[in-house]
């Protein structure tokens, strides 16, 4: 298709995927991209990552929140 | 098109019966037992769970008539707390988790064109697996001591102070669980290796994409409330002590080590529903379902997140402010994409071309309902208002909004829309909305009070209260009661319909487009999809 493989989409589209997930739109043109360059494997992947970033962040933020709070 | 074909062919290669010579159902009573047929299953599933809904229903009931008046007058406390804790797990377990996999036996291998699941055997022992846990969690009220009224949630301390009524509920669990993941391993592997040629993965009814997601959480989480109760069982007979402080263990590790089953345990139950609302609402609006991709992706990532929030239950056992906050705040985050399929939804319908027959409108109840259950959720997952209102009737509320108006609005939906399909005969339609408007009414009734019994400070599972709150309780339990009977009208519906119901057409509902309405005849042939189907 147009000379795009599968498992050819960069990082950035692949957290783009993800992120658009987590809030749960996305628009059909970037779907329609999305079958075409990402591997369920590489979404799976990404997404379990985000996640791990997405608690890490929460925690950070919690974290200095408090330390603010105490200062 | 004549889906009655000789040339059916065991699933399994290493089959030596040869028992593709018969042309429908057999007959008698070992066809239920034997059966490898997924209509067959699927329909023992829908039966055992609206049994069990009655069961739970009556224990409801008990609990509802104790709080009628202030003071103890039907039952003992023991017997209440053993109410409360009976009737949740066996509507979770016992009644919404069986209902869904009944949906998933009948209606997968439909929609996606497979002639049944891809391990027909373990699907027939996944359910058989079902009566004996059933009988086993009722022996319960039979042995030394009674039953264990430990509330569902089985925490300790209080699992090892009962008597042997607690090991049959474990064993219970245990098979139960066993049955949940040997259902979700046939799940998956027939939704990944059986669809039709041209069915891709993002061609799938979004009702078969919600339980392959689910049939992951079951099998993610399954084996951790397996391994919380056999740590229960090890802690009550073999000397272990990881939840006994006095042995060096620690009671809220229980707490944790549940949560984090019982949270995606939420999305368990919801996520199914979510499926068979999606599949009823374009139907009815006449219009694809809006943003069929965008509900695929939301729906993978709710269930990612839902590991990430079980703290939220315990807010008030103790934990460091830190723990407090990001619990908060990733819980009010999961509202997001959550809110964003209800706004979906809505839009499906925004300009649809809209009739309101009973699956319609249970779907639409279940629309309004469980936006407010999400909402009062909302509401719990902000720290400080969850410490005023923890172990409150405002609790008790709100996971109904959620359990009842949404799960078993969205079930019932899913039987009367399919039930036409599955039996060939149509129910009658009057009836079905009577039923609808007297479940959605009754229901209010019940739970709508108990927000402001809860805001008052009534604690939930206490079979006495403060006389100040009697007539809040009184119009709660008029409700229930009212409820109750509603459901013996469903199987009134049912009965009749099954008995002397009208014929169905092959495609009774005109928005319906799945291949199990465009595909197949009605009533529907005991094999079908010998010869898969070519989609486009």
């Amino acid at each position: 298709m147009d000379g795009r493989k599968p498992g050819k989409a960069s990082l950035l589209a692949m957290v783009k995927t993800v992120l658009s997930a987590f809030v749960g739109i996305r628009r059909r043109s970037g779907h329609d991209e999305d079958a075409v360059r990402l591997t369920p494997v590489q979404i799976i992947v990404t997404g379990v990552v985000a996640a791990a970033v997405f608690v890490i962040g929460l925690i950070l933020l919690a974290r200095f929140i408090i330390s603010s709070a105490a200062s | 098109m004549s889906a009655v074909i000789d040339n059916h062919a065991p699933a399994h290669g290493h089959d030596s019966h040869d028992h593709g010579d018969h042309h429908g159902a057999p007959h008698g009573l070992m066809r239920w037992v034997t059966t490898t047929n997924h209509k067959d299953i699927g329909t023992m599933y829908l039966w055992f769970s609206f049994i069990m809904f009655l069961v739970g229903g009556v224990m409801a009931l008990t609990i509802r008539a104790e709080l009628f008046e202030p003071g103890l007058q039907i039952v003992s406390p023991e017997f209440f707390n053993t109410m409360t804790t009976y009737h949740g797990l066996i509507m979770v377990f016992g009644a919404i988790m069986p209902a869904f996999v009944g949906f998933a036996n009948w209606l997968i291998p439909l929609m996606i064109g497979a002639p049944d699941m891809a391990f027909p055997r373990m699907n027939n022992w996944s359910f058989w697996l079902l009566p004996p846990a059933g009988i086993l969690l009722m022996s319960s009220f039979l042995l030394p001591g009674g039953a264990a009224g430990v509330g569902w949630t089985m925490y300790a301390p209080l699992t090892s102070q009962m008597g042997p009524g607690m090991d049959t509920t474990i064993f219970a669990v245990h098979l139960l669980g066993m049955s949940s993941i040997m259902g979700s391993i046939n799940i998956i592997t027939t939704i990944l290796n059986m669809r039709a040629p041209g069915m891709t993965m993002m061609k799938m009814p979004m009702f078969v994409w919600t339980w392959l997601i689910t049939a992951y959480l079951l099998i993610a989480v399954m084996p951790v409330l397996a391994g919380a109760v056999t740590m229960t069982l090890t802690d009550r007979h073999f000397g272990t002590s990881f939840f006994n402080a006095a042995g060096g263990g620690d009671p809220v590790l229980y707490q944790h080590i549940f949560w984090f089953f019982g949270h995606p345990e939420v999305y368990i139950i919801a996520i199914p529903a979510f499926g068979v609302v999606s599949q009823v609402i374009p139907a009815f609006s006449r219009k694809p379902l809006f943003g069929y991709a965008s509900m695929v992706y939301a729906t993978s990532s709710i269930a990612i997140l839902s590991f990430i929030v079980w703290a939220h239950h315990m807010y008030t056992v103790g934990m460091p402010v830190a723990g407090q906050l990001y619990f908060m705040y990733a819980t009010m985050l999961i509202a997001v994409p959550t809110g964003v399929k209800v706004f979906n939804w809505v839009a499906t319908m925004w300009k649809g071309s809209l009739t309101f027959e009973t699956p319609m409108l249970f779907a639409l109840g279940f629309l309004f309902l469980f936006t407010l259950g999400g909402f009062t959720g909302l509401v719990l997952s902000l720290v400080p208002v969850d410490v005023q209102l923890q172990d409150t009737y405002y609790v008790v509320a709100h996971f109904h909004y959620v359990m009842v108006a949404g799960a078993l609005f969205s079930a019932f939906a899913g039987v009367y829309f399919w039930f036409p399909k599955w039996t060939g005969k149509m129910y009658d339609e009057k009836l079905g909305k009577i039923h609808f408007w007297l479940t959605l009414v009754f229901f209010n009734m019940i739970f709508f009070v108990q927000h402001f019994l809860g805001l008052a400070g009534m604690p939930r599972r206490i079979p006495d209260y403060n006389p100040q709150f009697t007539e809040f309780n009184q119009i709660s339990t008029i409700g229930a009661f009212g409820f109750g009977l509603s459901q013996l009208l469903f199987l009134y519906i049912l009965l009749k319909a099954i008995k002397s119901g009208k014929p169905a057409e092959q495609k009774q509902w005109d928005g319906a487009d799945t291949l199990e309405w465009t595909h197949l005849p009605t009533p529907m042939p005991y094999h079908t999809f010998e010869n898969p189907p070519t989609v486009k």
